[in-house]
């Protein structure tokens, strides 16, 4: 594909995706402002992608950058944060979640390469292969986190994740 | 689905997305058009004579000083890099601080003139993104809110002698977060060419091989307290961050010593506050495979 041709493409999946992609920004980010500077971080770098590196499928590769670029915002600012003397964990060393707690706080409270694959699963509706591709991890990673990941968020295992 | 999910999903869905957005991906579409790379074996056709004008109206058209020609200083003996333009812009607290800079002595004038051409079209480019930024942050914020943006550009020589020269070219930009990209030219003095990894090595070899087995023995040799890479070489890193190795493409250097240095860019192979990490390539590894004017010692 030609780069005109490819932005075309692209351009015209970013608009119609805007706010599939916020919404995955906002997931890691969790405040407007943060999420909306990931989405224009994420937008710039897969505008200005080298031709080498064009996608085989743009909707996995747009969510990768997305993640990408929300977990680095996400290291920034766990730096800035620990540097102004805050001891801020990241929920990967608190215990499994109450039952009773709400859904909505269990949800945010998971470690971030857990709850992505919720997200990306059940929310944005992704096979689990594509999980994979756009977290760079196996297949059986993902089958085995998004298992710990169900089991803290309380819900009961069935056979539909797999 | 099971219910708890069905809900998480609805409430997930019910995320409400600023109106914002649409505008923000729509004009990001419009600005970054590819941008076409130096293409060498394309003859240029803008006559010296003809872009200077053009470059002179557009000084003219922004509000900026552009200083008379003034010279880099530490350059080697027959290539120089003139400052043509110094913009230093201050709005709302939002600072510029572009110089575009042109080659002049070159044998190959070709080659001269598309370097120019490109550094002058990079330059402006950038000036041009800080000017639409502000406006932008100021339609957003208005006239009193504080812009926290710095856009810079330095240029560095790296090597200059007989045998080669290597400009870097360091494009910066801050705006909460931030960013640096670098170009490097490298001209062959002796052939008057620019300088490509594969124009360095004999056909056939596989050099990149070589030098990728070492950048990523190097950087998993960094390491942090956890015993993993400091650098995105580890098994559990995201597969598009784990660097694999560079392309036939990919920017680097001939430093004073002679030798090869692989540059990245931020973010390309480590964590933004790894900077714009180096590699010096030992020149052992890779003498077998050079070509016979390889400028490398």
């Amino acid at each position: 594909m030609t780069r005109d041709a490819f932005h075309e493409e692209l351009s015209t999946y970013l608009k119609a995706e805007g706010d599939r992609i916020y919404r995955l920004a906002y997931s890691y980010m969790e405040n407007e402002q943060d999420a909306l500077d990931v989405v224009q971080t994420a937008v710039v770098k897969a505008l200005s992608a080298s031709p080498m590196r064009q996608p085989r499928y743009l909707k996995t590769w747009v969510y990768r950058i997305v993640v990408h670029t929300a977990l680095d915002s996400l290291r920034a600012r766990k730096r800035r944060v620990l540097s102004d003397d805050w001891a801020l964990g990241d929920g990967a060393d608190d215990p499994p979640l109450d039952a009773a707690l709400d859904l909505r706080q269990a949800l945010s409270r998971l470690p971030p390469d857990l709850r992505a694959i919720v997200i990306l699963r059940y929310f944005h509706d992704l096979e689990l292969r594509e999980v994979a591709e756009v977290l760079g991890v196996n297949l059986n990673t993902v089958k085995t986190r998004l298992y710990r990941a169900l089991r803290l968020l309380n819900v009961e295992m069935e056979d539909d994740h797999a | 689905m099971h219910e708890r999910l069905a809900e998480l999903k609805r409430a997930y869905e019910a995320t409400p997305v600023p109106p914002e957005v649409h505008a923000m991906i729509d004009d990001l579409c419009r600005r970054e058009r590819p941008r076409p790379r130096l293409r060498l074996w394309r003859p240029v056709a803008l006559a010296a004579a003809c872009a200077l004008v053009v470059f002179v109206v557009g000084i003219n058209a922004l509000p900026a000083v552009a200083e008379s020609l003034e010279e880099v200083p530490v350059l080697g003996p027959v290539v120089r890099v003139l400052t043509i333009a110094r913009y230093r812009l201050e709005e709302q607290g939002a600072s510029a601080r572009i110089d575009i800079a042109q080659i002049t002595g070159l044998e190959n004038q070709e080659l001269e003139d598309a370097i120019n051409a490109e550094l002058r079209a990079d330059g402006q480019a950038l000036l041009a993104k800080f000017e639409r930024d502000v406006a932008d942050l100021k339609e957003r914020f208005g006239e009193q809110e504080t812009i926290r943006m710095a856009f810079e550009t330095y240029y560095e020589v790296k090597r200059s002698d007989e045998e080669v020269f290597s400009l870097q070219v360091e494009y910066f930009w801050a705006a909460g977060g931030s960013d640096t990209q670098r170009e490097y030219y490298n001209v062959n003095q002796r052939t008057g060419e620019l300088v490509t990894l594969d124009a360095l090595f004999a056909a056939g070899g596989d050099y990149l091989t070589v030098i990728n087995d070492y950048l990523i023995a190097q950087m998993k040799a960094e390491t942090r307290e956890d015993g993993k890479s400091l650098y995105w070489v580890n098994d559990d890193d995201l597969e598009m961050d784990r660097f694999t190795g560079i392309e036939a493409d990919h920017d680097f250097y001939i430093n004073e010593a002679g030798r090869l240095v692989i540059a990245f860019d931020k973010y390309e192979v480590a964590p933004g506050y790894l900077g714009t990490p180096e590699f010096e390539i030992p020149t052992e590894l890779i003498t077998d495979l050079l070509a016979e004017d390889a400028p490398i010692r």
